[in-house]
């Protein structure tokens, strides 16, 4: 059997788990006009502000690694680990949800600027001036598992892990994991969690193409995993129901799959 | 105390830059035949790189990634396919293709099956569809760990008895411009253009970096029993499965080699052997100076007296998603052929790396081979160890 030991959320409507919660229940919603999302049919978005990172991150150049879905996680584990017993970390097991990283336009801009000639891809800028202007470290922030690797590397988790690309299932999976891990005796604890943001132009404009109606939001939510009874009752249904969630807070794709923890 | 559910391969099936098909890949690199070439799926002629290990079938991005996994899944179901429904699952290690350059600045939108199509679990989604599989389906994206950490989690679910089969591997492309810009600029990358086929060169003292490949690899995994009641060919034995992370720095690798240590020990701790048991490790060898020597210290750290060890990205570059499948596959034919795939291109092995048993040409092991292990590590240091034993003592070998 297993337990959750600690929670930690980043959402529009706040940090506390208990109050973003009562939020939804009652019905309000952090879905509001977003000037990223300009030119779109729908600009409403559920947008994160900040998150402020001090005290999360260990080395503050790590900050020009971090894409959104990793600067939204690095809070969230944080207090989901606040309850760590001291000298567990090395044997932690972590598993991560992520949904499909966006490339990040605001370091790529110049150089997709510097490949396109009278509208369209010039090719020998691309291999030109758009490579030299190419941000270095571009693929190191937007592969998909560095949402885990940061969250490993700021608190020292050394045990099994793996990272779920997909949507709400994947969030599922990933605490899924971390409970087998724990009651098969693989790991002593276990940090489950997803991260995910949608509130960019690229990824917006995909989902309207793909008939993803509901408006994007970004969240993270991390829960700490240990050995023990389970405690609390059943949800209320309304705080399981995806419907209620994604009208306070958007589409977060993955972090669906864990939004029940939060009751 | 029940007896734990054993798992057993049934099928194999790949695409990779040196042939389409198992038994082509397999023969080429035993050979150490030479899968890297100057690119021919676009002009690369003013990239710092201008050499990849591309496969030998048309397209590109996404649309190739799908044809490349239904390829190698092809192959793996000649024999038959399992049996559809909710007793058989998929677990693939695959990662979101990027949006071809052109999209950015054509004014038609793109079609809703070119979008969906890049999601990192298209393929799996595809896989599952094709085999009417309605079982546990997931997709692990964990850079170059994903294909093997998917096999795991594959194997952690027959053995719980969640499904009788599960259909586990990995796809990815890799030789696309901005993935040739992204990893040159970051200096991932072998810069050899004046000799590509002696670009990928792992544990060489002269390697300078990694060469992207690209391909796809499935195994049919069962539980024992249901394989031989059905009398399916057994191939090998997936008999651990060990992961770690590094906790390191998202750049490289730590030194000492411990977090890899850590994953081959808890892959051997599952099996439940002990490192004299292993006689064949493929070796993650990217041919970078940060991984092999990594991995060389990590190696030393587990095994007191030297196994025999090659990394076969000598022949066929780093097929990062994929590269976990296709080593593991590798692996289950050097236990079936016994024969051990050597390490191309190691001229002069590097003194930093220490006392390895290279394998530097093919070698036969005649029936002593009993147990091998193969190496993912991915960048972000996520690191994945798997063990292949021999289909004796499993019924039925082929």
């Amino acid at each position: 059997m297993t337990r959750i030991l600690g929670i930690g959320v980043v959402t529009a409507l706040g940090d506390d788990p208990a109050a973003v919660c009562k939020l939804v229940a009652g019905g309000a919603s952090a879905l509001a006009a977003s000037a990223t999302l300009a030119g779109l049919p729908d600009t409403r978005a559920a947008s994160v502000v900040g998150p402020d990172l001090a005290g999360w991150l260990m080395r503050k150049k790590d900050a020009r690694l971090l894409a959104r879905a990793a600067r939204l996680a690095l809070p969230a584990a944080g207090r989901a680990l606040v309850g760590l017993p001291a000298g567990a970390a090395e044997e932690t097991a972590v598993f991560v949800a992520v949904g499909r990283e966006p490339p990040d336009d605001a370091d790529a801009e110049p150089s997709l600027l510097a490949m396109e000639r009278d509208g369209q891809l010039d090719r020998d800028r691309l291999g030109g001036r758009g490579r030299e202007l190419y941000p270095p470290l571009l693929p190191l922030k937007t592969l998909p598992n560095m949402v885990l690797a940061h969250v490993s590397i700021q608190h020292g988790l050394r045990g099994e892990n793996g990272t779920f690309a997909g949507d709400a299932a994947a969030g599922a999976q990933a605490l899924r994991a971390a409970e087998l891990a724990v009651e098969e005796g693989r790991a002593p604890f276990a940090l489950a969690g997803a991260s995910f943001s949608g509130v960019d132009l690229a990824s917006a404009r995909d989902r309207w193409r793909l008939g993803q109606v509901a408006p994007p939001g970004e969240a993270a939510v991390f829960v700490l995993v240990g050995p023990g009874e389970p405690r609390g009752e059943p949800l209320p249904w309304r705080l399981a129901d995806a419907e209620a969630w994604e009208r306070a807070l958007g589409d977060c794709g993955p972090v669906a799959g864990l939004w029940h923890l939060l009751g | 105390m029940t007896e734990r559910r054993r798992v057993v391969v049934t099928a194999i099936g790949m695409v990779t830059p040196l042939g389409v098909g198992v038994e082509a890949t397999w023969r080429a690199t035993l050979r150490a035949d030479n899968g890297v070439r100057p690119v021919q799926r676009f002009d690369a002629s003013d990239y710092p790189v201008r050499f990849a290990a591309e496969v030998a079938v048309p397209g590109s991005g996404a649309p190739l990634k799908q044809t490349l996994a239904l390829m190698a899944l092809d192959e793996a179901l000649a024999g038959g396919a399992p049996a559809a429904g909710s007793r058989l699952g998929v677990c693939l290690g695959s990662e979101a293709a990027r949006p071809p350059l052109e999209w950015l600045f054509r004014s038609e939108a793109p079609k809703v099956s070119e979008i969906a199509a890049l999601a990192p679990d298209a393929p799996t989604r595809l896989v599952a569809a094709r085999l009417g599989a309605t079982g546990p389906r997931s997709t692990v994206s964990t850079a170059c760990t994903s294909s093997s950490q998917a096999i795991g989690e594959a194997v952690l679910r027959i053995r719980r008895g969640e499904v009788d089969t599960m259909i586990a591997g990995g796809v990815d492309v890799l030789s696309e411009p901005l993935m040739v810009v992204g990893f040159s600029k970051l200096g991932a990358l072998s810069t050899r253009n004046d000799a590509p086929e002696l670009a990928s060169r792992p544990f060489d003292a002269h390697r300078d970096g990694f060469v992207l490949g690209e391909g796809a690899g499935m195994l049919v995994l069962e539980e024992r029993e249901h394989a031989l009641r059905r009398g399916a060919p057994i191939l090998a034995e997936v008999t651990g499965y060990g992961c770690s992370c590094n906790a390191w720095r998202i750049t490289d690798s730590p030194p000492d080699g411990r977090g890899a240590a850590a994953a081959m020990l808890d892959a051997l701790h599952d099996a439940g052997l002990t490192p004299a048991d292993i006689g064949y490790i493929n070796a993650h060898g990217t041919s970078t100076p940060q991984n092999d020597y990594s991995e060389s210290q990590a190696i030393h750290r587990v095994f007191a007296s030297p196994v025999p060890v090659s990394s076969t990205k000598g022949q066929m570059g780093h097929l990062v998603a994929a590269c976990g499948a296709v080593e593991a596959i590798l692996c289950v034919l050097a236990l079936r052929d016994q024969q051990l795939p050597p390490t191309r291109n190691l001229v002069d092995p590097d003194p930093a790396c220490g006392d390895l048993d290279h394998v530097r040409i093919a070698r036969a092991t005649h029936g002593a081979l009993k147990h091998t292990l193969t190496n993912a590590f991915g960048f972000g240091g996520s690191n994945g160890s798997l063990v292949f034993s021999s289909a004796e003592g499993s019924g039925q070998p082929r």
